[in-house]
């Protein structure tokens, strides 16, 4: 068995002291070189796990390890990229601006939107000048996915991964993701429904319902 | 909390992407510096009716400064929030007190010229004012980097709650209200052509630096 490069220990969120428990005693690890999905309803808490994992959302009681470290650690952080289901790209800058600018806030030297393979997997090149804000859904997903992984990460985490894309743009995705991990890196994705992450074959599968994790990992 | 080649970088490539972000939005930028004018000639107007036009001007300046300070803390940190990019800013190895002063600077950036603004066009429409332009500058400087690193502090500090911008009004006001009192007392002897004593001017700074320095800090538990 691989080691974890994130770990998930007996993690309990809620938002507010009075509030309802979003997540409940999650435990879940993420060994290297391996795709893990997250499957639960709407409310289940996925999004809550995923900010949590990625060092945005500070857990109630728990703790969370991305290789060792505190995702709230600056060192863990070039370790992780996220792909949220809202954009983190800058409505006003092209594609290419937004790309260079998390490039220069990840240190990735002399990064060039157009000869990165992953701008061109995804057919993003012929965008790389469009304002951000000018852009469908399933091209914007593309570009934020694209963001995600120009510091090339050791941990991905995908909220929903494959909404809004086309046909072509789950295959060019799964595609990248594949060698993502073939590269030695992980995933952790998240859906409503186990058949959304068909394309990242093979998986391991958590179900997520009311904050508690039910089912143990098993192959889909 | 140091300011290594990287966190320059950081900080260097977060104010060139705010101002490019603002300066793509012109009609904001256009609406903001027609206002300012146009608060100003109001403002000269009544002064000239006033045997202190100073203090009319000092205490618009002043109120003009407040809405200025509500209006920056907008873009820094709440308009990031509410579009969801403050997220990618955190996820990012940059340190939270290098997105802060990030913030900081492009506020100063906006209310520094604005408040210059404000004052040039007082001079040109009100007439009877003499100004001393190293004591204004001196007292501009002062100002705008407490009310730039008052509006980030409070903007980020509203950034994860309910309410957000509903309170950035009020508690601008609260925070600010110590400092200007004693700031713009200092504003209206510049005003009515009254050499300030340099103790005062440099008390605003002191404040300034000070309330700056400590913001700076706070925003490593503020942005957590």
């Amino acid at each position: 068995m691989p080691e974890a490069i994130l770990e998930v220990v007996d993690v309990w969120k809620k938002y507010r002291e009075e509030g309802p428990w979003v997540l409940r005693g999650v435990n879940l690890k993420l060994p290297e070189r391996t795709a893990v999905a997250v499957v639960g309803g709407n409310g289940s808490g996925k999004t809550t796990l995923l900010r949590i994992a990625a060092g945005l959302l500070q857990p109630s009681k728990g703790r969370v390890f991305v290789a060792g470290l505190d995702p709230r650690d600056p060192r863990a952080k070039p370790l992780i990229g996220v792909v949220m289901h809202y954009s983190l790209l800058y409505d006003q800058l092209t594609v290419a601006e937004n790309l260079e600018f998390y490039a220069k806030l990840y240190g990735v030297e002399d990064y060039d939107p157009n000869s990165d393979p992953v701008v061109e997997a995804l057919g993003l090149t012929k965008f790389l000048e469009r304002k951000a804000s000018e852009l469908s859904f399933g091209w914007r997903r593309r570009a934020d996915i694209t963001r995600a992984l120009l510091h090339k990460p050791r941990v991905l985490l995908l909220d929903e991964p494959f909404t809004g894309l086309d046909p072509e743009g789950v295959d060019a995705l799964a595609g990248i993701l594949e060698s993502h991990v073939s590269r030695g890196g992980s995933l952790l994705a998240t859906a409503p429904k186990r058949g959304d992450l068909e394309p990242l074959k093979p998986l391991k599968v958590y179900r997520l319902r009311g904050g508690v994790v039910e089912a143990e990992p098993k192959s889909i | 909390m140091k300011l290594s080649p990287r966190a320059s970088s950081q900080l260097l490539a977060i104010l060139e992407k705010d101002f490019r972000v603002e300066f793509r939005e012109k009609t904001n930028l256009w609406v903001q510096l027609g206002f300012t004018i146009a608060v100003s000639i109001a403002s000269a107007m009544a002064a000239s009716y006033s045997t202190r036009p100073g203090d009319v001007g000092a205490a618009t300046l002043g109120l003009y400064a407040l809405f200025l300070s509500v209006f920056t803390g907008y873009s820094a940190f709440l308009r990031e929030a509410y579009g969801g990019t403050l997220d990618g800013l955190r996820a990012s190895p940059t340190e939270r007190w290098v997105i802060f002063l990030a913030k900081s600077l492009l506020a100063l950036a906006f209310i520094l010229p604005q408040i210059l603004v404000f004052t040039l066009v007082l001079k040109l429409f009100s007439g009877g004012l003499e100004v001393s332009w190293l004591p204004l500058l001196t007292w501009a400087g002062a100002t705008s980097v407490f009310l730039a690193a008052l509006t980030a502090f409070v903007s980020a500090s509203l950034s994860y709650g309910e309410a957000r911008a509903g309170p950035l009004l009020l508690l601008v006001l609260v925070l600010s209200l110590p400092y200007l009192k004693s700031s713009l007392a200092h504003l209206s002897d510049i005003l009515n052509g009254v050499a300030p004593e340099a103790a005062g001017l440099l008390t605003d700074w002191l404040m300034a630096a000070g309330f700056s320095a400590i913001a700076i800090y706070l925003s490593e538990f503020i942005l957590e």
